[in-house]
């Protein structure tokens, strides 16, 4: 039983391939192998096998068979949509292989393998360069496959989250957008239905499963979209900042500082720019009685209180 | 579990350009291929034997043969080209390509960049090119040189950046061990200029050199002796989160294990309050010293 339908399926398949113009179905219930029955059971047959045949990633196209039948569509499959018949040289088949080395990730194997079997039967043979050759490195990542799938199906994802400032983990409903990894860590990028907003999403902190809750294919991502916009270890530090800082301390901070004045024997003056208020905050208290804020007010205030709260504890 | 038939007529499907490229190669090698046994893999070719064209006449089938455990394809029909890569395929390899390039150092990026962009353009696909960026780690190369150290047993000479005091110093290091936690990696070495075992904060590290030196054989006496301090944390502190892997839950607090005294006390200035250093004690009275000594300043 199976094996018949398996058969059905190549030879579908093939037809479909072999045929410039596109076949009805009654010309592929006449011509293909393997249709049998009444037309009912012909009809869900055929049904059945164009779904499974896309599910599979085969592109089957569809239009007007003839322009003065309307009603009858017609079926094809594209050979340059279906098979590789573009060009690869032994040294960028060589590339591939090693890149595709790189997804230890066992919810990766069945992609690289069918990949690598696919590309070793272009009849050229990969050539391996050592310049090439890269140490152990694994991408690996929990749920990235998933994610990847459905960036590429634009399929609507669910899963449980945890902000970063939070224990908790509450639910999302996000469009993915794009995938960015930044120094070892995985980010989605997507829409957040609940928030209305583009957001960046750690992998590492998402707390369960990813469900998939749309159909393929129901969003757009603009062409333009450039993920970067939304990265936000990728922004330049905006918030501004000007220390006073004793001549013998403080060289992280010089060595990223817009610019260092000479203010008497003792102390330098800095300007300074920090990503956020906390972090300026955090920066200066790091550096004990070797700092003090000149401005903003609002960090000089906050400083201070933070000063007299260790005081209180420790004094 | 029961192999869908629509699974198996892509295997079938996929057999036709592999046996095309690999003329006569033997039934053994193409079943461990595909990952199936010789017996499934003669059902599959028996099965290939009856599929081909509308007609299905011996000049529309499929041709091939197994003789002497070896397989040849006389006529694959239309099947002759592998499969495209389907948009997630695609995908996944665009990624791996990303990641490659930024592995490797130009002009060998460019090459991967290149390659990329044509994977890109052949397979069109809805996810574009700026949806995907990739930002390796900086810390790599200084890994790598590290490990390299450590299995050649040579010295490394480093220019390390110690933040406690405004100084750059350079010295020549055996390196004992590293340890990598969640927020950074620390490396625990035998340094010359010190003569005593010293920890060295990776992101501080900042040029590292190779040298030809062998390393310190005899066994480092010395090593810096473990502090161990204990921390009760705010709730709406990040601490607990950012130093993971270095403490330890105890019933009032957490327990950490500390190298350099100062480095704590510094974190504990820096958290303004939301972390209370309950031990040791002498800690405790420097954090506080520290602290009203900086109240002074704004005076």
């Amino acid at each position: 039983m199976s094996s018949a339908k398996t058969e059905r399926l190549v030879n579908l398949t093939m037809a479909l391939l072999g045929t410039k113009r596109f076949m009805t179905k009654s010309e592929i219930f006449r011509r293909v192998a393997g249709y049998s029955g009444n037309q009912e059971t012909k009809e869900r047959m055929f049904e059945r096998d164009k779904d499974d045949l896309r599910n599979l990633g085969i592109e089957i196209e569809v239009a007007s068979h003839d322009p003065l039948f309307e009603d009858e569509v017609g079926y094809r499959i594209r050979p340059e949509a279906f098979q590789i018949h573009e060009k690869f040289d032994a040294e960028e088949l060589g590339l591939i292989s090693v890149a595709l080395q790189q997804l230890k990730d066992d919810d990766f194997s069945g992609t690289t393998e069918s990949l690598m079997l696919r590309l070793n039967s272009l009849s050229v043979t990969p050539e391996f360069s050592d310049e090439f050759s890269i140490s152990e490195r694994a991408i690996s990542e929990a749920g990235l496959s998933e994610v990847l799938e459905a960036l590429s199906d634009r399929v609507t994802i669910s899963f449980n989250y945890q902000k970063s400032d939070s224990k908790n983990s509450e639910e999302r409903r996000v469009n993915p957008l794009g995938v960015s990894a930044w120094r070892g860590s995985w980010y989605l990028v997507g829409e957040d239905l609940e928030r209305d907003d583009i957001r960046a999403f750690k992998l590492s902190r998402m707390k369960s499963g990813i469900t998939r809750i749309s159909k393929a294919g129901s969003f757009q991502i603009p062409p333009d979209f450039d993920i970067k916009e939304y990265l936000v270890m990728l922004k330049a530090p905006e918030y501004s900042v000007v220390l006073q800082v004793r001549k013998s301390a403080g060289l992280h901070l010089r060595n990223r500082a817009a610019s260092i004045t000479d203010y008497d024997d003792e102390w330098d003056q800095i300007e300074i720019f920090f990503s956020h208020e906390n972090q300026a905050l955090k920066e200066t208290l790091w550096l004990g009685d070797d700092a003090r804020v000149i401005g903003p007010d609002s960090l000089k205030s906050l400083v201070i209180s933070r000063l007299e709260k260790l005081v209180a504890i420790y004094g | 579990m029961v192999e869908s038939a629509a699974a198996r007529a892509i295997r079938l499907i996929d057999l036709v350009p592999y046996l095309v490229s690999h003329q006569g190669v033997s039934v053994k090698e193409t079943a461990s291929r595909f990952g199936i046994s010789v017996t499934d893999l003669l059902k599959d070719l028996d099965l290939l034997f009856m599929c081909g064209l509308p007609g299905y006449t011996p000049l529309e089938l499929i041709d091939l043969s197994v003789e002497d455990g070896q397989i040849s394809i006389r006529d694959p029909q239309n099947l002759e080209a592998p499969r495209r890569f389907t948009q997630s395929e695609a995908l996944i390899l665009r990624v791996a390509l990303s990641a490659l390039e930024d592995l490797l150092p130009q002009p060998k990026r460019e090459k991967v960049q290149k390659l990329r962009e044509k994977i890109s353009r052949l397979f069109s696909s809805d996810v574009p090119e700026d949806a995907l960026f990739f930002q390796g780690d900086p810390s790599r190369e200084k890994m790598k040189l590290i490990e390299e150290a450590i299995s050649s047993g040579k010295k490394l000479r480093i220019r390390y950046l110690n933040p406690l005091r405004a100084e750059r110093s350079e010295r020549v290091i055996s390196v004992l061990r590293v340890k990598a936690e969640p927020k950074r990696t620390l490396i625990d070495a035998w340094c010359d200029s010190s003569k005593g075992v010293r920890t060295f904060n990776l992101s501080q590290i900042h040029d590292i050199e190779k040298t030809n030196e062998p390393i310190e054989k005899e066994e480092p006496r010395g090593e810096e002796s473990v502090l161990l301090a204990k921390v009760k944390v705010a709730p709406d502190s990040h601490f607990v989160s950012e130093n993971q892997g270095q403490l330890r839950k105890v019933a009032d607090g957490y327990e950490i294990e500390i190298f350099q005294p100062e480095w704590l006390v510094r974190k504990i200035l820096a958290e303004g309050g939301l972390v209370e250093l309950l031990s040791p004690g002498q800690m405790r009275k420097r954090v506080g010293e520290l602290a009203s000594s900086a109240l002074v300043l704004y005076k």
